[in-house]
């Protein structure tokens, strides 16, 4: 070291410096990895249902519209259910329910039974509902039939 | 030994220095991006693989190989000199005719500019002679500009049958051309798209927002947000659920603007808002309808049902009487006046009340305040001693049993129960009578229904037209079947004395506790709110929340909250807010709601508009019975009123005059699915037909006239018609009634012809939801020929409800339904 005119004792302090400036380095950059809040940010509250806002939307259109033929709970038996010539489907049934695909759900909601071969009894209700308030509804008749270990989070 | 040292010290600092520049190059987003390329390849790769597939099928190879035939053959064809020669001679003459096309139009123009100067001239002249002149001109000229246009316009004709000539000679080709690029194109465009992705380089992704001074790096992980495709992917690829990016684009709205986090950052913990001090980390999806409320102040926002829930329950509980919040205080005090309680209650109930206000009543607003025993003693002493001047002695009522029969008769009919709740049963509009008994004196009872307003100025109960000999069959009726079972009133109600100490308590604990933020109270009218006001609640960092000594919930802004409800004075001893039992459901409702009361600075173009106050007030002796009888608090008119019956706006263009007479007089049963019946009011003959005309004449629809059909117009054969379309294509026996077969979903239909107006009947028929936007009724498509034979089948009466009655006691017509459920028909 003779051109920088630094001793040995200069060479001690110099790299004693060094390995402080690189612990200081490697901490601030590491830090913002490890430090974080008590606890993760997206908790999820423990609801009695677990419904989505669609499909808590969907159960609001269902029992202010549906429930007189379907039922409160979807079981089929509404007040109105005894007028009917053709008893109202039940919806709580998983295996009657697991052969429906969303479509045919959203198109017999939307175009009435007759478009799907069922009874003219079930109206066709797309004068009546938007798109988007039929989907809710195919998202709480999807609701009524999962199991409660399957649902995880609710996305929307 | 210092080499030594220096030696490890210097392996060291080189290797930090390696990790730090590792570290830095290589941030989280980069990788997330690395992956997603990979996965959209690996997409492209396999829709690419499928496409080949589909184009190697032998079906389509055969396809293809014949379009190619036909191309090379029609090119063959085409390039034969003899076609080529004709194809030339046809393009040369189109060519000439286009030039002389082109002639024409300028003799066209020239002659046309000759005769508008002559025009001209012709207009500015005065002189006899000259005009004379000119009119000859202009006539020739007319008749050479004619001859022009004319010329023109057959050279154009020709030009159009020569083009169509030439074009035939390529017209194939060209076509044959267009069916094999299309059949290659899906593939091209895949393998451009794979490409792409291929070359693609990791980059910072951002919007940036000026009026809302975002810019927002979210898309940098979350690529494929906007992307459909990607519905299915798992996150941070997922594209973004919902419908909401149709209403919100984000090149308008950016990310962070609704779901909070830190918009700028680009490692993903800072990006979530995880780190110390930043005050807004990612919402819960659980609580995102708080979000929406920031811009979305109206009442009900579509498809939040929750922050609907939240922002009614708040004004229902009555919260806003202890916190302020703009935008949100209510006309009048949610709880009743208690300018003269004192001439209402027993004091042995206040005491009662005020030590647990629902164990009187279950479903009371008023929550409980955990009241200490001198408390309660004090503040019964205080309120007992607010009475009106003329504190009149407790009244005698007789009981005897003919009175009490008469008073049950009487409570039946006047079917209190419609707002009043009797053992369970009945409305919520007010409070339950099941134990009124042993609530309040009985000559308040008495005065109150003679005349509810007296005591109660702002009171929703309608005054009824009791005669002289109705009211104490009443006042006996209930006093002694509305007992408390549990609990007796004594026979004598003590007399508590109020001393000035007392009352100087009294009002202590009014301003400690805030009562007079629900309740009127003499003395208190100015006073201000007693609870924090919470506008900007939502913005509230969690380190300015008080958890006092509290341990056990994480340290979050919606933990507090949400214990705070539902345990208000859980933090520390010295708190006053009461207890409002709110189920699971309400606080979250709540917690929702209250998250959306930021004030944040929201530039005007992204608030929603909110629907502006309906200014309806009733006029003249319409107004004055309205006021007499509340008929507000169950409808609406224009906007104004309750919904718990059905809206008057158009009542006049709806109903018949007698009909509407006889159903005032005495109410019956329209709509079998209303558990609600409008009470009887005993209103005289004068009062009805006051009512009547003002529905008649300021209750109508303009575009409904009363009668539309002229006599004649409905025949028995249009009623069949119509019957066959409401059985079979309609199935309107659905919901309503005829006779007694059909649903109970909609009104009854037997006796329409004597209740609607036939331009009325028509109007629903043609689409009922315009009349009343939240009917329960499905809107079809009818014509109005359908229309009018469905009036007419509805018109012609009872002869043809028999019919109808016989008409379902055939078999069902459609079994298609019941037997692929598998369950028998009824």
């Amino acid at each position: 070291m003779q051109f920088l005119r630094i001793g040995r004792s200069g060479l001690r302090w110099g790299t004693l410096a060094a390995c402080i400036l690189a612990t200081l380095l490697a901490g601030w950059k590491l830090a913002p990895r490890v430090q974080s809040r008590s606890e993760p940010s997206a908790e999820v509250p423990v609801r009695p249902l677990g419904l989505s806002r669609l499909e808590e939307t969907g159960k609001r259109l269902y029992v202010s519209i549906c429930a007189y033929c379907h039922g409160v709970g979807g079981d089929g038996f509404g007040l109105n259910a005894p007028n009917l010539a053709v008893p109202p489907r039940d919806h709580t049934d998983s295996a009657y329910m697991a052969t429906r695909s969303d479509e045919q759900l959203f198109e017999v909601i939307k175009y009435g039974g007759a478009a799907q071969g069922k009874s003219t009894l079930m109206p066709p209700w797309g004068g009546r509902l938007s798109d988007r308030e039929i989907t809710a509804l195919v998202a709480y008749l999807r609701a009524l039939t999962r199991t409660p270990a399957k649902h995880v989070e609710p996305e929307h | 030994m210092i080499r030594r040292w220096s030696a490890i010290s210097g392996a060291l600092l080189l290797l930090l220095f390696l990790l730090v520049v590792y570290l830095e190059v290589t941030p989280d987003w980069k990788s997330y991006q690395q992956r997603f390329n990979r996965m959209e390849e690996a997409k492209l790769k396999e829709d690419f693989r499928r496409a080949s597939e589909r184009l190697g099928h032998p079906e389509m190879r055969e396809k293809l190989r014949a379009l190619e035939a036909e191309h090379r053959r029609l090119r063959d064809e085409f390039e034969k000199p003899k076609t080529q020669q004709d194809y030339h001679m046809a393009s040369r003459t189109l060519r000439e005719l286009e030039e002389r096309l082109e002639r024409a139009q300028d003799r066209l123009q020239k002659t046309r500019a000759d005769y508008q100067a002559l025009e001209r001239e012709f207009i500015l002249t005065s002189e006899e002679r000259r005009l004379a002149q000119l009119k000859q001109k202009l006539e020739v000229t007319q008749v050479v500009v004619a001859q022009a246009i004319a010329a023109r316009d057959e050279l154009k004709a020709q030009v159009d049958v020569e083009q169509a000539r030439v074009n035939a000679f390529t017209a194939g080709l060209k076509a044959i051309e267009e069916q094999l690029a299309q059949t290659g194109a899906e593939k091209e465009k895949l393998a451009a798209d794979l490409a792409k992705v291929r070359t693609r380089r990791p980059e910072i992704q951002q919007v940036y927002i000026e009026e809302l001074n975002v810019a927002d790096r979210c898309t940098t992980c979350h690529i494929a947000a906007t992307r459909p495709l990607f519905r299915q992917a798992a996150v941070p690829f997922q594209a973004h659920p919902g419908f909401y990016l149709e209403d919100h684009p984000l090149g308008r709205f950016a990310c962070a603007t609704c779901h909070g986090g830190q918009p700028r950052a680009t490692t993903t913990r800072a990006a979530h808002g995880d780190v110390s001090h930043w005050p807004k980390p990612l919402v819960p999806n659980a609580y995102l309808g708080g979000a929406c409320g920031k811009c979305h102040r109206e009442e009900e926002v579509p498809f939040e049902p929750r922050l609907n829930d939240g922002r009614r329950l708040f004004a229902e509980a009555g919260c806003n009487g202890c916190h302020d919040v703009e935008g949100l205080r209510p006309k009048e005090k949610i709880g009743p006046d208690l300018s003269r309680v004192g001439d209402k209650v027993l004091p042995e109930w206040l005491a009662r009340w005020l030590r647990n206000p629902r164990d009187y009543l279950p479903r009371t607003r008023m929550p409980n305040f955990l009241l200490q025993e001198e408390e309660v003693s004090i503040l019964q002493r205080f309120l007992l001693s607010l009475q009106s001047e003329q504190a009149s002695a407790d009244m005698r009522v007789p009981r005897t049993s003919e009175l009490i029969a008469a008073g049950e008769k009487l409570f039946r009919e006047s079917r209190c129960i419609t707002c009043h709740a009797v053992d369970g049963r009945g409305g919520t509009l007010a409070p339950e009578l099941s134990r009124v008994a042993s609530k309040i004196q009985p000559g308040w009872l008495f005065r109150f229904l003679k005349n509810p307003k007296e005591h109660f100025p702002r009171t929703k109960m309608p005054r009824y037209r009791f005669d002289e000999q109705d009211v104490p069959a009443l006042v006996a009726y209930m006093l002694d079947k509305f007992q408390d079972g549990e609990w007796t009133a004594p026979a004598k109600s003590q007399n508590v004395a109020t001393t000035d100490a007392d009352l100087a308590a009294g009002r202590a604990l009014v301003r400690k506790y805030g009562c007079y933020g629900c309740h009127e109270i003499p003395g208190f009218e100015k006073v201000t709110k007693v609870g924090a006001e919470l506008n900007a609640f939502a913005d509230k960092e969690v380190e300015r929340l008080d958890f006092g000594t509290f341990k056990g919930i994480p340290k979050s802004w919606y933990a507090w909250t949400r214990t705070k409800l539902k345990s208000p004075r859980v933090f520390r001893d010295s708190l006053k807010m009461p207890d409002y039992a709110f189920t699971e459901e309400e606080v979250e409702a709540l917690t929702v709601f209250l998250a959306s009361l930021s004030e944040e600075s929201i530039p005007p173009g992204y608030r929603a508009p909110l629907k502006p106050a309906s200014t309806y007030e009733p006029e003249g002796e319409f107004g004055k019975l309205v006021a007499d009888m509340n008929c507000l608090t169950c409808h609406a008119i224009r906007g104004r009123g309750g919904t718990l019956a059905p809206d008057l706006s158009y009542l006049g263009s709806r109903v018949r005059r007698d009909w509407l007479r006889s159903f005032l007089k005495n109410p019956n049963t329209v709509r079998l699915f209303m558990t609600e019946r409008m009470p009887k009011f005993k209103m005289s003959d004068a009062e009805v037909e006051t009512i009547v005309s003002y529905a008649k004449t300021v209750l109508i629809h303009e575009g409904i006239p009363e009668k539309v059909f002229t006599p004649g117009e409905l025949t028995p054969q249009l009623a069949t018609q119509g019957r066959r379309l409401y059985f079979e294509k309609y199935a309107c026996q659905a919901c309503h009634q005829i006779g007694l077969e059909g649903g109970a979903i909609g009104p009854e239909l037997t006796e329409i012809s004597q209740r609607l107006t036939e331009g009325w009947l028509l109007a629903w028929l043609k689409g009922s939801q315009k009349l009343v936007p939240d009917v329960k009724e499905p809107q079809y498509a009818i014509s109005d020929d359908e229309a009018k034979a469905l009036a007419a089948f509805l018109l012609m009466g009872k002869k043809s409800a028999r019919s109808a009655a016989s008409a379902q006691r055939r078999p069902a017509l459609d079994r298609t339904g019941a037997e692929s459920q598998g369950r028998t028909p009824k």
